[in-house]
């Protein structure tokens, strides 16, 4: 078990302005860094020995809005050797959004990639397979995790 | 002249396994390209039961959202409100009852071992062996109406809530609790006494589908398929939640990896299970069963957390972004089934179409939380 600030200090040393502490509520050891950077990233926790950050638990798309125009994937990943864990955050637009795929590191990505691609429209530079799986194959309605979509059916609850 | 017969020769051809199929347990399809009985490449499709249940809880309230977690995972239901409560009280920094605690963790261990004996069943049903099934199925019930007298439901119980549970065990709940541990190691002896070591079994199961463990690993996969590659890993251990660290339990681990190992994993963690459960029915406190939580305006600060509970099929996790608001601004759903679900184009070539229902069925993969 490696604590907080040595994992989060071991990824500055090496990625220097690429990456920035992320402050959490409740506090977890948690990184921002460029989207440009995520494959080095990767490359590097899992080998480093030690991190060995190989795990990757999931990946989660957030969308932050019209005003904030802007998606943040949020990875996390664990080290089963170490019992440690670590979250990274980074930010891409949210019209047009790139960003490399991670599926080449680590081949769990694959489906995680595969469903943020389809409900967010974010595109995954290097992937094999970006097809539908779990909307109909017809679908025409946009992406539906984004939080100003419209679709049949779908109200918007007020706030009690 | 008889002319001479032409060489023999396969043509390979494509095959739709599922979406109906008895041995998907669910609505998989899977496009197969075989040689003969031999699979070249293996496809899986899925989204038939795609129900937008991420989607659905932005626009719920905390406690609203709980029925419909219980149907992301049926044969699991506890272990879904769980995570998700979880990751709101953690959020929250709230304390709960320590009898709450404890009945979490006796519900969540009779889910364990209720879904381990639909694996049990379902297993054996797939390599032709009816009796387990029957027998398990049997056992299961005894669980299911405990749920039942505790929740009023067989299967969605909405009962491990925000703050605790829905209410109290009811008096008669604990001597038929505790009627079921005494006899449940002996109902497992039977089980083993008719699979462990039966030769048939042995020839479906013993070096068919053996799962690398680096592979595995790379591939974010948990639960008893990691564990039977001989990898210790275990969330009630590794990554502490409610009160296990008050139990002693054992974490069994495999050997090669193949589908008898993961067979044995699970039987084997059925007993440990078995013996969580009477601890914790030793040492139930008496007290409250949950902590003041205004159930409609329930407003989490803003906050943002992942949260894993070890499941039967490994790990459950629930990422929740809180905004100060009485609904949650995202709800991430990541169950071990999904996981499992996208290595079978690595497993599947070279493999024959028998073996992989055996592997499919061993892996325990259940279709509802693939989709969500």
């Amino acid at each position: 078990m490696v604590d907080k600030e040595r994992i989060e200090k071991i990824i500055v040393d090496e990625f220097g302005d690429a990456v920035t502490i992320e402050e959490m509520n409740p506090p977890q050891a948690a990184i921002r860094i460029n989207s440009e950077k995520i494959v080095p990233l990767f490359e590097f926790i899992a080998s480093h020995p030690d991190l060995k950050l190989n795990y990757l638990s999931t990946i989660s798309g957030v969308d932050l809005g019209v005003e904030a125009a802007e998606i943040e994937i949020v990875y996390f990943v664990s080290s089963i050797e170490f019992k440690h864990k670590l979250t990274i955050k980074t930010r891409i637009a949210r019209q047009g959004g790139r960003i490399d795929t991670i599926s080449t590191v680590l081949k769990g990505a694959n489906w995680y990639e595969r469903e943020i691609w389809e409900l967010f429209g974010v595109d995954f530079t290097g992937h094999p397979n970006l097809t539908r799986f779990l909307l109909p194959e017809d679908w025409d309605e946009g992406y539906p995790m984004l939080r100003d979509w419209q679709g049949r059916n779908f109200e918007r609850m007020p706030e009690s | 002249m008889i002319e001479p017969a032409p060489a023999q020769y396969t043509e390979e051809f494509e095959v739709n396994m599922g979406p109906q199929h008895p041995s998907t347990h669910g609505v998989l399809r899977l496009l197969l390209k075989m040689d003969g009985e031999i699979i070249k490449e293996a496809e899986p499709y899925i989204g038939y039961l795609h129900r937008a249940i991420e989607k659905i809880c932005e626009n719920r309230t905390y406690n609203q959202c709980l029925p419909f977690l219980d149907r992301v995972e049926y044969v699991t239901s506890m272990s879904c409100e769980e995570v998700f409560c979880l990751a709101t009280e953690r959020i929250a920094g709230m304390e709960i009852p320590e009898r709450a605690e404890y009945l979490r963790v006796i519900m969540l261990e009779f889910n364990r071992i209720a879904s381990h004996l639909i694996f049990l069943g379902t297993f054996s049903l797939d390599l032709g062996a009816i009796t387990p099934f029957l027998y398990c199925l049997r056992e299961r019930e005894d669980i299911i109406d405990l749920f039942e007298m505790t929740s009023g439901q067989r299967l969605t119980y909405n009962y491990i809530r925000v703050g605790g549970v829905a209410a109290d065990i009811p008096p008669e709940f604990v001597p038929l609790a505790r009627k079921f541990v005494n006899m449940f190691q002996d109902k497992v002896d039977d089980y083993e006494a008719i699979l462990t070591e039966n030769p048939i079994f042995l020839a479906r199961t013993k070096d068919v589908g053996i799962f690398d463990k680096d592979m595995c690993i790379n591939y974010g996969v948990s639960g008893p398929i990691l564990r039977a590659t001989g990898v210790d890993w275990d969330l009630r251990r590794d990554d502490p939640y409610s009160v296990y660290d008050r139990f002693r339990f054992e974490i069994p681990t495999g050997k090669v990896g193949d589908t008898w190992d993961r067979y044995m994993v699970r039987v084997r963690e059925m007993r440990q299970s078995n013996e969580i459960i009477r601890q914790a029915l030793d040492q139930l406190p008496e007290g409250g069963t949950r902590a003041k939580v205004k159930p409609a305006a329930f407003k989490p600060p803003a906050g943002e957390i992942y949260t894993r509970i070890e499941n039967s099929r490994g790990e459950l996790g629930c990422h929740i972004i809180a905004d100060g608001t009485t609904k949650p601004y995202r709800v991430k759903l990541r169950g071990g089934s999904f996981t499992h679900t996208q290595m079978i184009p690595e497993i599947a070539p070279g493999v024959m179409i028998a073996d992989l229902v055996a592997i499919f069925a061993s892996m325990d993969v259940i279709l509802p939380e693939v989709d969500r």
